[in-house]
């Protein structure tokens, strides 16, 4: 019975821990996120939540850039360096 | 005279004419061509830029007067004629193998005839050497440029360090000059360098300890946390956990930056707002330390944690059973089947982190930039390691030479630390213990 108890205790503890850690894991990742909705230009702020929505980053980074083409030459680079780089230097 | 002395002393003074003497025309021609053409380059061109590399210019920027008009005049700019003459001492180099094959070939045939072998025509001679050296003949290329583009920049970096090529002294306006160890020699006397450089050089491999200690041991932590049997959902968790490997460092620590910002950061409202007081994150020169740690955990531990996954899952089973029979607890089996394991699949990653953590740029450059300003370092903060010393060193204050002995010292380090470590490690002594 006791042994069952400190096995429950175990997983239940290990569960707390890796939520805190996939808390912390993410927390940025989800600042980063949240950065992209606000309104102005800065990484800098502070609030979590934006107080005014916005998609406009988005518009403008696919209007005003060429991004798709940058997204696929960073493609080409990653995908060649890796081939080159694992067949040509064993 | 004997023949193969007498051919290679004739390929000596001039190249072909030994050759010639062994009746090999059509090669002792193509030889008398490239002879010539070298020789003529290096009396033509090189030992002028050779004079330059020893001199490094004769002439500042003056003034000089044309008729009634005075004039500015450019000066020599020391730096160009240090490359040029890197590169001519290199095309020497070249040259004089040349020259020495071409002896060696003269007496090689010399001594055939001497013996009273046939004589190679130029086709066999061509097909001889397709035959024997062929793997010479594909790697002359990359060989070339691996020497030009590789090796001549490091060369020239490394030259930088023995001169005084520091702002004030820039060409074209002023010359270089080559000063021999003084850099070295100030580094380590002269006090307001040497308390610097003592003090970022201690920070740096206080860093590099702790941050490839921390990033290691959380990581593997981790992965063993996640691999125990009575976890559920371990893909989730996994990925959980891996999502600060997939942002880039540089977004990822701009953004850390303004959370630990004194004043506004969310760290310390939430500190606040649980009654505590906030904490100065980045501007005391502690706690500024504790945060580049701690940052830089965030962005190492996933990189560990997969590896450590990869070597989890190829522990056979039957150990931990075995070990449990045995009436081993679990930290007993972490103690002496998983960390052992562990430790000799990825102890070659391991140093590699540390000798990475040493010229960990990203993580001080965007995190803190150096700061908080130490008043007695020159031209560097608490958080400096000396690759961001040394950036700021090159590029913000141009003291090119003082940054390029940093880089010597840095290279030195790294290398003899990775070399000596490597070599101690087990997976280098006993290459099959897993396999």
């Amino acid at each position: 019975m006791k042994l069952r108890l400190t096995e429950a205790l175990k997983t239940f503890g290990s569960h707390l821990l890796l939520i805190v850690l996939s808390f912390i894991s993410l927390f940025p990742a989800f600042w980063i996120i949240m950065s992209s909705f606000k309104t102005g230009n800065s990484l800098f702020s502070d609030s979590l939540i934006p107080k005014n929505f916005t998609f406009v980053h988005y518009k403008e980074l696919f209007e005003q850039t060429k991004y798709l083409l940058w997204f696929m030459n960073t493609l080409k680079i990653a995908a060649l360096s890796t081939l080159l780089g694992t067949f040509c230097c064993c | 005279m004997r023949k193969k002395t007498g051919a290679a002393l004739l390929s000596a003074i001039i190249p072909g004419l030994g050759q010639f003497y062994n009746r090999q025309w059509l090669k002792g021609l193509v030889f008398l061509l490239v002879g010539s053409a070298g020789i003529y380059y290096i009396a033509h061109d090189l030992m002028g830029h050779l004079h330059g590399l020893i001199t490094l210019g004769e002439f500042p920027s003056r003034m000089v007067k044309v008729g009634k008009l005075t004039r500015m005049v450019e000066g020599d700019h020391s730096i160009f004629m240090m490359i040029n003459g890197l590169m001519a001492l290199l095309a020497l180099l070249f040259y004089t193998a040349f020259h020495l094959l071409n002896i060696r070939d003269a007496f090689l045939v010399g001594a055939a005839r001497e013996r009273k072998e046939p004589i190679h025509s130029f086709a066999e001679s061509l097909r001889a050497m397709g035959r024997r050296n062929f793997a010479y003949l594909v790697l002359a290329i990359p060989f070339v440029a691996v020497v030009f583009l590789t090796i001549l920049p490091l060369v020239f970096s490394v030259l930088l360090a023995f001169t005084n090529y520091a702002d004030p002294i820039l060409p074209p306006a002023h010359l270089v000059d080559w000063v021999g160890f003084g850099n070295f020699n100030k580094m380590l006397s002269l006090d307001v360098w040497s308390s610097t450089f003592g003090g970022v050089l201690t920070w740096t491999l206080i860093w590099a300890v702790i941050a490839t200690a921390t990033t290691y041991i959380g990581g593997v932590l981790i992965a063993v946390l996640i691999h125990q049997p009575r976890v559920r959902c371990k893909k989730l968790w996994r990925t959980l956990l891996i999502v600060p490997f997939a942002i880039p460092n540089m977004i990822s620590l701009l953004v850390m930056r303004n959370m630990f910002n004194n004043q506004f950061g969310p760290i310390n409202s939430y500190l606040r707002a649980l009654g505590l007081e906030g904490v100065a994150w980045l501007t005391n020169p502690f706690w500024a330390k504790v945060t580049v740690i701690l940052a830089n955990m965030w962005i190492g531990i996933p990189v560990t944690m997969i590896l450590a996954f990869g070597v989890l899952t190829t522990i056979p089973k039957d150990m931990y059973e075995a070990a449990e029979v045995d009436g081993a607890g679990s930290f007993y089996k972490f103690r002496m089947i998983t960390l052992p394991m562990v430790l000799f699949a990825t102890a070659p990653i391991l140093i590699m982190q540390f000798a990475g953590n040493i010229n960990s740029f990203n993580v001080i450059y965007l995190m803190t930039n150096g700061e908080p300003v130490n008043p007695n370092y020159q031209y560097a903060g608490h958080t400096d390691l000396l690759v961001t010393w040394l950036y700021k060193l090159a590029l913000n204050q141009s003291q090119y030479s003082f940054a390029s002995v940093i880089g010597i010292v840095i290279f030195l380090m790294v290398a003899t630390f990775s070399i000596w470590s490597y070599r101690r490690t087990r997976s280098f002594k006993e290459e099959d213990m897993i396999a």
